[in-house]
């Protein structure tokens, strides 16, 4: 679930904070910048794990802080494919089923990857498990499931000439609205980083039905 | 690049920074700058403390492993026996690839006995 990235990086220190060690001050900055944000192709970057190298302080022209070339690991979330998690359901619709965990939510069961026999139910909004015994996947209920696949969406800001050519902008506004006038139920904002998972398998669905 | 961690190495490392945090307490920090650290770390004790990790420790760990280390195992099987300390046979199944073909129904047995023994997943009482 979790790995060890190494990342280089340049650590621009205030003067304000000269006062505290360079560890410390390091460290700060650096957990400022990366907790909890998604960085493309590595994953969610949760903290710091341990500082590697430090180099030299250097002060630029007509700024007094020190920038500091520091290679440091984090702790990163990034389940690998195949991997098993527990999270709890969030909402059901009739394309799938949306999963959170405590410190990430975009996980999305569709429905193709759900159990065989299984039906949404519109009146209950809820999907269930047609066996010998109705089981219900109802919201908030522990669900165990497998990762297929991670994607990840660039969020760099597109140029003008991008907006009309492309369906799922990021950034531009009037694009956005133009979705929400045609009122489809694309989201518009893809997050940076999502997982494809599938509950299909022997183990998988919810806790209870296993234990 | 990349090393992987078990769920126990990550709330280990999250107690010792809020230990440092407290040693340091009285040193002026500015607050909204670790807002973020905060967030995540609340969010990540909250969800890693409804896991087997929360109940393991190192000497647990290091019998399991050594015992687990008659079977071929991979690298990333062990790991994911550690993080989800499956309570029966077909959980094995979901974790191991091939599970029948690799291992006889005893073998399997014994695998689930040694992650109740060292894993015990005592938590789950907590959780209904």
């Amino acid at each position: 679930m979790f790995v060890l990235s190494k990342f280089s990086d340049l650590v621009r220190i205030e003067p304000s904070k000269f006062s505290k060690s360079t560890e410390e001050a390091l460290e700060d900055e650096i957990n400022a910048k990366y907790a909890n944000k998604v960085v493309q192709d590595v994953g969610l970057c949760l903290c710091l794990f341990d500082i590697l190298e430090v180099g030299d302080g250097l002060i630029r022209h007509g700024d007094g802080s020190a920038y500091i070339n520091t290679v440091f690991r984090l702790i990163v979330f990034r389940p690998f494919v195949g991997e098993v998690l527990v999270g709890w359901i969030s909402s059901c619709s009739e394309e799938g089923i949306r999963v959170r965990m405590d410190f990430f939510d975009d996980i999305f069961i569709p429905k193709e990857n759900l159990f065989e026999g299984c039906i949404f139910v519109p009146s209950e909004q809820a999907w269930v498990w047609r066996t010998e015994h109705d089981l219900y996947l109802d919201t908030n209920e522990k669900i165990r499931f497998k990762v297929e696949q991670e994607i990840f969406t660039d969020q760099s800001p597109q140029g003008p000439k991008n907006i009309l050519a492309e369906e799922g902008n990021n950034g531009d506004e009037n694009a956005q609205q133009q979705m929400l006038l045609q009122g489809g139920s694309v989201q518009n904002i893809a997050p940076p980083y999502s997982l494809v998972v599938s509950c299909q398998t022997y183990g998988m669905g919810l806790v209870t039905w296993w234990d | 690049r990349d090393k992987l961690l078990s769920n126990y190495e990550v709330l280990e490392h999250i107690h010792d920074i809020k230990r440092r945090q407290k040693r340091s307490a009285s040193k002026h920090r500015s607050i909204q700058r670790t807002e973020n650290l905060e967030t995540i770390l609340l969010e990540l004790q909250g969800y890693l403390k409804g896991t087997p990790a929360a109940k393991q420790t190192p000497e647990n760990i290091r019998k399991f492993l050594q015992e687990i280390s008659a079977y071929e195992l991979e690298k990333a099987e062990k790991l994911q026996l550690l993080n989800v300390a499956p309570g029966s046979e077909a959980a094995l199944h979901s974790l191991i690839e091939e599970c029948d073909q690799r291992f006889t129904g005893e073998e399997r047995q014994h695998m689930v006995t040694l992650v109740s023994q060292f894993l015990k997943p005592e938590i789950q009482s907590q959780q209904t």
